[in-house]
This record gives structure tokens, C-alpha cells and sequence, in this order.
């Protein structure tokens, strides 16, 4: 029997042997739906009951005699650690495989451009990037079903950063950002900026970006626009920044070329420094490479999600990870050639 | 750095369609051919849940499905990727466990369809997945392309390695194949 023969017995035998009652089907897919609404509602529902309990108490009698005790927090721990895998050629292979390290993961991208900059939505589902197979729209990747959504389109690609629940997209241009939620769009001023791909704080009231000058934040209403470190010669790497996950400090990468010619850099070298969000003391953590770096990938940072690590890479080959209070740097793989990194969080 | 536009937001409100009818023909007109798909991708014990999950999915967001060109190829790709998802299908498996009804019983195949579909989910994810559309729709290479979000290019190479897979896998003459 051909292959032909065979495919056609087996599917008319599978069809013939599979039988849906629609109408069943349909009254218990709409009871899944309403269990699963209701239980939504019920979590929201007693979220906001405690907050109008707690906040009568206290009109009435002051804080409890009893403090109540800390609501239980998800617990997160790392996932896998993702990177885009360059050939390691010069600017030869505009895509660049997804490799995940340290973990599995169902599905990943495969429209990744190398260098582009890369963040897990806060509940470690989909992977947000710049897609090279849709016009470098912007896009939320689910790593569980494969599906795509399209957050934002743009007339050439979206130097934008998406904040951890998606809903709020912020896109740097020359002297300002944009500030985009389903209700309309704000405009922060930074007059004299030119900022890299905005970081969104993971309790999304802050934005953290590079530019030539240094290293700012801003808050998301626009607000409180400082620079918590400056950049000696003005010549700072566009190389977004890491929040770590209690928003409290900054990882990024420092580096001060010698020469810059077009979009070239010539002989630069880089360290991965950790920085107080508030306070703008730093301290260095790693060196992240020296090259003469004839158009390859900057080196990229992620902070994990359980706080503890700074992964990085580095011009050449490999994926590191140095404690985020400092000691012995690890290799994590030898495969990665620059470009985007991310930590996938996972919600225990 | 040029305008931008933002897209996609909006659809999450519109209520254009009217959900319960529309969405009840889509599910009796899919549904069939849609578990025949997930039992061809993870087997007999999870078909039925796999393809429910992908419907309810596809209920709750019906606002935006209902919009697209082919919803039908949504709800596809969303079964294709839940069945040869082994995280997604243990969480399905563990709610249909928790359900109390009475399970229908599965109607087993012929020994050789058996062995003919295990041969296919022996094969690499996304083959198995190009295979089983092509089998069970007859869908031509640009729809495949367009639920497995690839190239056509890339389908073809998944079908052609596929039963060059299913032919050595059953032992088939290859010189037998139209």
C-alpha cells in the first residue's frame, strides 16, 4: 500500500471513529466559561472586599490591634533564560535563532532579528519583541500556544518597550516619549534626549532608558525625570537597561566606545554595573568583553526574575550570569553570539 | 523614527457580531474535524479535552476571532499547538479529571490506522502538525503557512520530511508513493 493509501484509510478510519455531540459540547464549554469568569470575579471580588474592610477598620479604630498578616505573594522563580543566537557573522544573518537556556520551553519564535531587544510579559507567557517576519511590528509571542499578538505597528520598527502586563506601550523618539494605553496616548518631554528602547519597572510606575548622555528614569504619568548615572563623554551605548524584580535598582551594560563611525562601533569596552533606582549609587558587577566591534550586537543584560543573578552577554560567544550583589561570574552557554536576553519568570 | 499606530487594542471591545449565534455554528461546524485533528496529534485519551479547550479559548476571545478573515484557522492553530504542547495538555488533562460526568467511550481504530497515527506523533512537533492539517483538511500550503505562522517554504519541508518519516517509520516501499 502507498503512503497515500495509508494516510487516506487511516484519516477516514480516525473520522468515522470520532463522534461529537455539538449540543453537549456547547453547554459545557459555556458552564467551563462561566466557572472560570466566576472565579475571576470571586479573586477580584474578595480583593477589593479586604481593601474596603481594612479601610473601614481603620476609619473606625485605628490599625488592628493584630497587624494583619503579609497577603501571600506569588512566589517566582527563574525560568528559562532566552537568547537570540546570531551566526556570530557581521551583520550577515539578520535572524537569529531563540534558544532557550536552563529551561524548556513549548514554543519560541522564530522571527527574532538579531539584537533585537527582548522582555517576558510579567506573567512569563509571552516573549514581546520586534518581529522581522511582520514589518518589525511589535509583537507578544505566547511561548504555550504559539499564538501573536500585534501590540504595535510602526513605519520602520518599534524602538518601544511594553509594560509587564502588555497593556501600556511606551515608544522612544528623538526628545520625547509615547506613551500609548488603550485609552489614548501622553507624551513625556526629553527635551535634548535621544533614549534607547524604554524598560518599564515591573510595577509598571516607572521607565527606565539609556541615552548617549547617561542613564534616566521617568515616571509612567511623566513625572520625576532625573539621571541616575551620567556618562562621562556623552557618549553613552543606546543598550536598554534590567529592573530588577522589586523595581528597586538597574542593571546596564556600560561601555564608551573610542570612535564611532556611522553605526559602527570601534573598540569599546564593556562591564555590566548594577545601579540604585533611587539613590543613582552603583556598583560594578562583571566585564562584559572588549572588542573592535565592526558592527556585531552590543552586549545585552536581564536581570532574573528571582533577583538573585544579572545574566549578560558579551561581543563573542556565551551567555554569563554574575550574583546581582557581585562574585564569580558563570557561563550558561557557549552558543549565544550577542543580541536579546531575557528571563522568563515563573509564577509558583 | 516615524509615526506609529497603535492596532489590535480596539478589537478586544468591539461586539460587532452577534456571539452566541455565531459562535454556535462555528463550534458545530468545526468541531468534528477538530478533535479528529487532536486525536491524530496526542491520541484518543485527550482529543475530546484538547479540542474543547481550544473552543473555549476561542469563546472567550469570540469579540476578536469573530473579526479575523479565518477564524477557523485561529481555533486550528490553537488545537495544533495545545495537542503537541506537553505543559498545555497535562493542565488539560488535570480539569477533565476534576470532572464528575461519565466520560463517552472512545471508539478504537483499525491496528494498522493505529499504528499509522502513532507513527505520526512520533514525528518532530511541527511536522506531525503540517501532516495532520494537510491530512485531515486538504488545506493548501498557504493556509498551513498561515496557522503554523511560517513561511510555505518551510511547510513544504516539514510535509516532504514527513513522509519521507511515515514512509520509513511504516516501512512503506518509497518507490509505491504517487
Amino acid at each position: 500500500m502507498s503512503l497515500d493509501a495509508r494516510i487516506a484509510s487511516a484519516v477516514e478510519d480516525l473520522e468515522r471513529r470520532t463522534s461529537v455531540d455539538a449540543a453537549a459540547g456547547l453547554e459545557r464549554l459555556r458552564q467551563t466559561h462561566r466557572r472560570r469568569v466566576t472565579m475571576r470575579a470571586v479573586s477580584t471580588l474578595a480583593v477589593v472586599m479586604a481593601l474596603l474592610v481594612a479601610g473601614a477598620v481603620w476609619r473606625l479604630g485605628g490599625p488592628p490591634r493584630q497587624p494583619d498578616p503579609a497577603p501571600d505573594r506569588p512566589h517566582v522563580s527563574n525560568g528559562a533564560l532566552v537568547a537570540v543566537r546570531g551566526d556570530g557573522a557581521v551583520r550577515r544573518a539578520p535572524l537569529g535563532d531563540v534558544v532557550a537556556i536552563g529551561g524548556s520551553i513549548a514554543h519560541l519564535p522564530d522571527d527574532v532579528p538579531e539584537g533585537a531587544h527582548l522582555i517576558w510579559s510579567a506573567d512569563g507567557t509571552e516573549l514581546v519583541y520586534s518581529s522581522s517576519s511582520r514589518n518589525l511590528n511589535l509583537v507578544a509571542f505566547n511561548v504555550e500556544t504559539g499564538d501573536v499578538r500585534t501590540l504595535m505597528t510602526c513605519a520602520t520598527w518599534c524602538p518601544a518597550g511594553a509594560s509587564p502586563d502588555t497593556s501600556r506601550i511606551a515608544l522612544a523618539a528623538k526628545g520625547e516619549l509615547r506613551i500609548s494605553t488603550p485609552d489614548g496616548e501622553s507624551v513625556v518631554p526629553l527635551p535634548g534626549l535621544r533614549p534607547s528602547v524604554p524598560v518599564w519597572s515591573p510595577d509598571a510606575t516607572r521607565i527606565a532608558f539609556a541615552a548617549p548622555t547617561g542613564l534616566y528614569v521617568v515616571g509612567a504619568d511623566g513625572s520625576g525625570l532625573h539621571r541616575l548615572i551620567a556618562s562621562p563623554d556623552e557618549r553613552l551605548l543606546l543598550i536598554p537597561p534590567s529592573w530588577s524584580p522589586d523595581g528597586a535598582s538597574l542593571a546596564y551594560i556600560e561601555g564608551t566606545p573610542d570612535d564611532i563611525a556611522a553605526d559602527d562601533v570601534v573598540n569599546a569596552t564593556y562591564s555590566v554595573v548594577a545601579v540604585d533606582a533611587t539613590s543613582g549609587s552603583s556598583r560594578y558587577l562583571a566585564d562584559a568583553g572588549q572588542c573592535v566591534c565592526l558592527g556585531l550586537p552590543a552586549p545585552v543584560v536581564a536581570w532574573s526574575p528571582d533577583g538573585s543573578l544579572v545574566g549578560f552577554t558579551v561581543p563573542g560567544p556565551g551567555v554569563f550570569a554574575v550574583p546581582a550583589l557581585g562574585g564569580e561570574v558563570e557561563r550558561l552557554s557557549d552558543e549565544v553570539h550577542g543580541g536579546g536576553l531575557a528571563w522568563q519568570p515563573v509564577i509558583d | 523614527m516615524g509615526e506609529f499606530q497603535v492596532t489590535d487594542w480596539a478589537a478586544r471591545e468591539k461586539l460587532s457580531v452577534s456571539r452566541d449565534v455565531d459562535f454556535d455554528a462555528f463550534y458545530v461546524s468545526e468541531m468534528p474535524r477538530l478533535t479528529a485533528l487532536a486525536r491524530g496529534l496526542c491520541g484518543a485519551a485527550s482529543a475530546e479535552d484538547v479540542a474543547q479547550e481550544a473552543m473555549v479559548v476561542a469563546y472567550r476571545r469570540w469579540a476578536h476571532v469573530a473579526e479575523l478573515d479565518r477564524p477557523d484557522l485561529w481555533v486550528r492553530r490553537t488545537c495544533a499547538n495545545l495537542a503537541v504542547s506537553q505543559f498545555r495538555r497535562r493542565l488539560v488533562e488535570l480539569r477533565a479529571l476534576t470532572r464528575l460526568r461519565s466520560r463517552p467511550e472512545v471508539l478504537a481504530m483499525s491496528e494498522d490506522s493505529e499504528e499509522f497515527w502513532a507513527a505520526v506523533r512520533r514525528l518532530p512537533s511541527r511536522q506531525a502538525q503540517a501532516a495532520a492539517l494537510r491530512f485531515f483538511y486538504d488545506m493548501p500550503i498557504a493556509d498551513i503557512a498561515a496557522v503554523l505562522d511560517c513561511t510555505p517554504g518551510t511547510v513544504k519541508q516539514h510535509l516532504s520530511r514527513a513522509r519521507h518519516a511515515l514512509t520509513a517509520g511504516l516501512a512503506l516501499d518509497p518507490e509505491e508513493e504517487s
